[in-house]
Parts: C-alpha cells; structure tokens; sequence
C-alpha cells in the first residue's frame, strides 16, 4: 500500500501527517520526497543513516577537438551552452543532461561524465524504515532523485508513506501516479482552500482516490465541507490547533509519542485507509 | 524601483501574509507572486475586474505522429526523461474511430508523455522517419491583475498619506496560472517579474512573493532583488529551510534579512533565530506574535494591515525596518 501525503498549500502539515501516520502503522516505510526540503529526519533523527548518490550526467568538452561549428549551442534549448572566446561553456545550473550536445557534435569532443545531483538516505528509526531523497542545492531538476527514490522498494509488505513536495507541479505528478491512495492535507482558510482545489484537479486528472486531512480546523470552513460533500471527497481527519501540538512539532518530536488523543486520532486514519484501500 | 523579494525556505510560514500586509502599507508600489502552480496573494487583495491574460510559452514538447512512426524506437532508446512509450493498440479495433482506426491499421507506434517531456529534441533529431515535431506548448497563463488599494486610515499606517498615493490608488499584480501538472520554472519566475516591471516602471518599491521551490530561484530573481527577507518559523524545520534560504541567498551574493512569524508558538527558537543572525551580521527585522485574528483575517480573505490587532502592529514595524533596510546604500566590497 502506497499513500501519499499532499498539499497544495506549503505549511499545512503534510510533515506533521506522514511522520505520524507512519509512527502509528507500527512497521512502515517512511519515503520524504520533498527533497528540496525534506524534514521528515528532522523528526525520525534515523540511527546509522546510509547514503547512496544520485548521478546525473554532464558534458564535458575536449576543447582541442572542438572546431568552433556551435552546433551543440544551436541545439541545447535549455540554453545551458554559451560561446565563450570561440569556444562552448557550459552552465551547469541550467543544463537538464538530455545529451543532447554530445549527439549532435561531429568532431566527438563531447562525453560525458557523472555528476552527484543528490543522495538518497536510508536509515532506521525504530521499527519505521526511513528513506529521504536530499537535492543538492543549485540542481535544475528534482525528478532524478525522486525517481530514484521511488525505485526503492519495501522488504516486507507493509505500508509506505510517500511525504510529497509542496505544491501541485510535476515532481509532485511523479510521486503521485505511484501511489494507491492520496491524503490531501489542508488548512480551513481561503487560501488553503484555493489550493485544495487545484491538487484536487490533478487527482482527478489522474484518476487518483484520495482523502482529506483537515489541519488547524479550529472552525470548519463551509467553501471545503460543501466542496467535500458534493464531490463525495472523505473527510478522513481533522485537527485542532493546540498550543501542545504545536510545541511538540516545533521541537522536532512525533506528537503521537507524547499525546494519547493525537494518537487515537491517526490511528483512526489508519483504520479508514485500509476500508479505502482494501474495500 | 527597489526589489523586495520575500521567501521562506519552508512552507506555510506566511510569506503571502506578509507580502500582502506589505503591499497595505506601501503607497505606490508593484507586485508579483511567483508561486505559479498556486498563486493565491491575489486571494487576499482587492482585486479590480478580471485579470488581463496572455499565454505563457515557456517549453516545448515532442509531438509524434502515428501515421509516419514506425516504432522502431529510437526515441524510446534515446529518451533520457522516460519520456516517450510504446503504444499498442489493442487485437481487435472496436471501430475505426478509435486512434487505432485513426493510424492507418498500424498495431503500435510511439507516443509522448507530455508530463514527462522536457522538449529537448534529441527524440526529433534521431527519429529516421521525421516523425517528430517540437511544439509550443502553452503551460499557463500569464495575470495582471489590478488591486484596489484604497488608503489605510492614519492611525494604521503609522503616517499620513502622500498626495501620490491619493492618486495611485491602484496597484498591479502580476502573475502566473499554470495548468495541472506542470512546474514552474526559473524562466516563468522572471516572465512573472519582467511583466511586473513593464506594468509600472516608474513605481519605487516591487514587492515579490518568491516561488516556494529553491529551484526556480534562478540567478536573475534573487540577484537583482535589493532585498531578500526570509520570513522564518520558530521550529526545527521552520530554522532549517531558514537557513537554506541564506544559504542560496548568499551564493548569489544578494542583501538578506531575517524575520520571525508565529513568534511565541515556541519562545526559544524565536529567540535562537535572532541570536543565529546577529552572529552572522543579518539585519533582524522583528518578531510577529501568533495571533488568533491573523486565521480569522485570512479565512475572511482579508490582509492583516487591515485589522486592529498586535500582528499587524508587528508588521508595520517590520515593513518599516524593511524599508530602511532597502533604501540604506549597499555597502562597498573591496
């Protein structure tokens, strides 16, 4: 079973839903796929974390060989090749590895070679098995280290929470089309509502199940309740803010280990997602 | 026109709110929000009409076509972004409208997953057959919307209002919608700001809403911003995307300062924050106190500048702090 944890909104608790979702599955996969940001370890804090690079590949020019015909600078529509004293450079933060320039160059003075994008990061916490996909800064594209991430596969046939970047684009698109079911966490406000909405277009558009978590839901929101009850949308969780929850998050820890309520409460969501899931 | 560019390295810690408040407390002013795939600070202003829109055609992608493919799959092989499948009509054609029908009875042939498809053209330059084509590929729209800014009373703003403002009564906004799926994109981000510029280019302050995603902050957006302000979040994430922001801020050599939203939600990492930036010589703009009105205000669809409350009184000061900072001459590097 993979479910994935989204938001339109950044700050609506995506984090806060996955780490402690996971935690109350008992033994569970917890994969962070907001490798720009990714913050779940933050919370796991992982014992004998292993890292594996991700590599991408960058051209390389052998300059001797090269005569000057720009063909490779004609061809790269990323405009990551500038002509520089009569001869090609490259611009390493905008350049998308399609290999494009080592195709199109006669002389052959192009290879190229590998280069770390980002590592993926495993590691224990528990009884939960932590995977983190981490971008290094300055990289064009996330999506390498997400699909490499999301090539890992569970041991056992135990749940695996996939914690989603923010927003709707398309490295969220990739975690996305993987998963069996889909948790959109939101915030009752206009904004957060706004947002909703557009992730809810993109489910649909890839034919998604999906549910809905409420967050700092201290009134209920009328424009989402009626949003949820006309398109038949489960309103699996809602979560009051409380000065204790957020103390307990802001300090990095898994709320459900200190607060019996919140644990019921995901416990709960666990109990709906495999009536969702399974049938 | 001096450049505020707002960001926050993690989400939800109110960058749309500040960004708003500010645009309340400035007089004449422009305004973007580059967050493309979900803008919302128009959500929280008095906007004017409709939006004036115009196509955004920042990609391409490879179209193939069925009838002169010969799935010999080159492009398949060639592809580095997975980007293109082998399609293959099912045995026994329903009717001739379906693609198959449509394809001359061919079995298979390749198609492009336009998600996928970064449209770098390798596919088209190796197809044998000249089968594929590069197309532009309209990912969005661009918006300018134009906000009714009606004055603040005196007592909110701290001052009186300028004769200017009393005229310039309207604002513009610029920026972006894109459809479902699609990324924004360091080229988008500065379409967004180049069309904020050409709206009002005699404005002296440009307020930004930065994208969400470090990796649209391309070199131009955060390098001609006069200002980056990170807005930070008293928590452990909330100080690490903080930092990460300083960070990318810093390669690019940009003026940077540091102010704390949701302040007493925990005490001691609003404090820790400050004393990180007075360690590394940031200007520490000020505290914002969590504050029940500010979700009521928001939910309401209204700024903070335009409730009595101590956030807005701690916006204000910050936005004034903010504007010293902006209008102070950069410091000579040797």
């Amino acid at each position: 079973m993979r479910i994935a944890v989204l938001s339109g909104k950044g700050g609506t608790g995506k984090t806060f839903v996955s780490v402690n979702l996971t935690a109350a599955a008992g033994q569970a996969v917890y994969m962070d796929c907001s490798v720009e940001q990714p913050e779940g370890r933050l919370f796991f804090k992982p014992e004998d974390a292993e890292e594996t690079p991700v590599y991408t590949l960058r051209p390389e020019f052998d300059l001797d060989k090269c005569f000057g015909c720009q063909k490779c600078i004609q061809f790269c529509h990323f405009n990551a090749l500038a002509y520089i004293k009569e001869k090609p450079a490259l611009i390493p933060q905008a350049c998308r590895f399609c290999g494009g320039c080592k195709m199109v160059c006669t002389q052959r003075a192009i290879t190229e070679t590998r280069h770390a994008a980002g590592m993926i990061e495993e590691g224990i916490s528990g009884r939960i098995h932590v995977v983190t996909g981490v971008l290094n800064a300055g990289e064009p594209s996330s999506i390498p280290v997400i699909r490499s991430l999301l090539k890992r596969k569970a041991m056992a046939p135990v749940p695996i929470i996939l914690d989603c970047p923010s927003g709707t684009g398309r490295s969220v698109m990739e975690v996305v089309s993987g998963a069996d079911y889909c948790i959109v966490v939101t915030e009752p406000t206009l904004l957060g509502f706004h947002d909703f909405q557009i992730a809810y277009e993109l489910l649909t558009m890839l034919e998604k199940p999906l549910g809905v978590v409420v967050n700092k839901a201290d009134e209920p929101y009328m424009p989402l309740e009626d949003f949820c009850l006309e398109h038949q949308i489960p309103i699996l969780q809602r979560f009051a803010w409380t000065p204790t929850l957020a103390q307990l998050c802001a300090k990095g820890e898994i709320a459900i280990r200190h607060d019996v309520h919140t644990a019921e409460d995901f416990r709960q969501i666990l109990r709906q997602l495999q009536k969702e899931v399974l049938g | 026109m001096k450049k505020l560019l707002i960001l926050s390295g993690k989400g939800g810690t109110g960058k749309t709110t500040v960004a708003a408040s500010f645009l309340r407390f400035s007089g004449r002013a422009v305004s973007a929000d580059c967050n493309a795939d979900a803008p919302n600070l128009h959500l929280l202003m008095d906007t004017a009409g409709k939006p004036q829109r115009s196509a955004s055609y920042h990609s391409r992608k490879a179209a193939i076509s069925p009838e002169r493919c010969m799935a010999c799959r080159r492009c398949i092989q060639t592809c580095r972004f997975e980007a293109i499948q082998l399609y293959i009509a099912p045995k026994e054609p329903a009717d001739a409208k379906t693609s198959h029908g449509r394809t001359h009875g061919k079995r298979w042939y390749c198609t492009v997953n336009p998600y996928a498809c970064e449209g770098c053209g390798v596919c088209a330059h190796n197809c044998p057959r000249k089968a594929i084509s590069l197309q532009e590929d309209a990912a969005g729209e661009l918006e300018l919307y134009q906000l009714r800014v009606g004055q603040l009373p005196q007592s909110h703003l701290g001052r009186e209002n300028t004769a200017e403002e009393l005229h310039h009564c309207i604002q513009t906004l610029s920026t972006a919608r894109l459809k479902a799926g699609r990324s924004n994109s360091a080229r988008l981000v500065m379409e967004i700001i180049l069309a904020m510029e050409h709206a009002d280019p005699d404005a002296p302050l440009a307020i930004i809403d930065g994208p969400r995603e470090t990796q649209s902050l391309a070199a131009d957006s955060i390098g001609s911003a006069d200002l980056v302000l990170a807005v930070a979040e008293p928590s452990v994430p909330g100080i690490a995307g903080m930092k990460r922001i300083l960070e990318t801020a810093g390669t690019w050599q940009a003026r940077t300062a540091v102010c704390v939203n949701k302040a007493d939600s925990s005490p001691e990492h609003a404090t820790a924050i400050r004393q990180f930036c007075q360690e590394r010589q940031i200007p520490f703009l000020g505290f914002i106190p969590f504050d029940r009105q500010v979700p009521a205000a928001i939910r309401a669809g209204k700024t903070i500048a335009d409730v009595d409350c101590p956030a807005r009184d701690a916006l204000l000061e910050i936005y004034q702090n903010a504007m010293e900072c902006l209008n102070k001459p950069v410091p000579e590097t040797q």
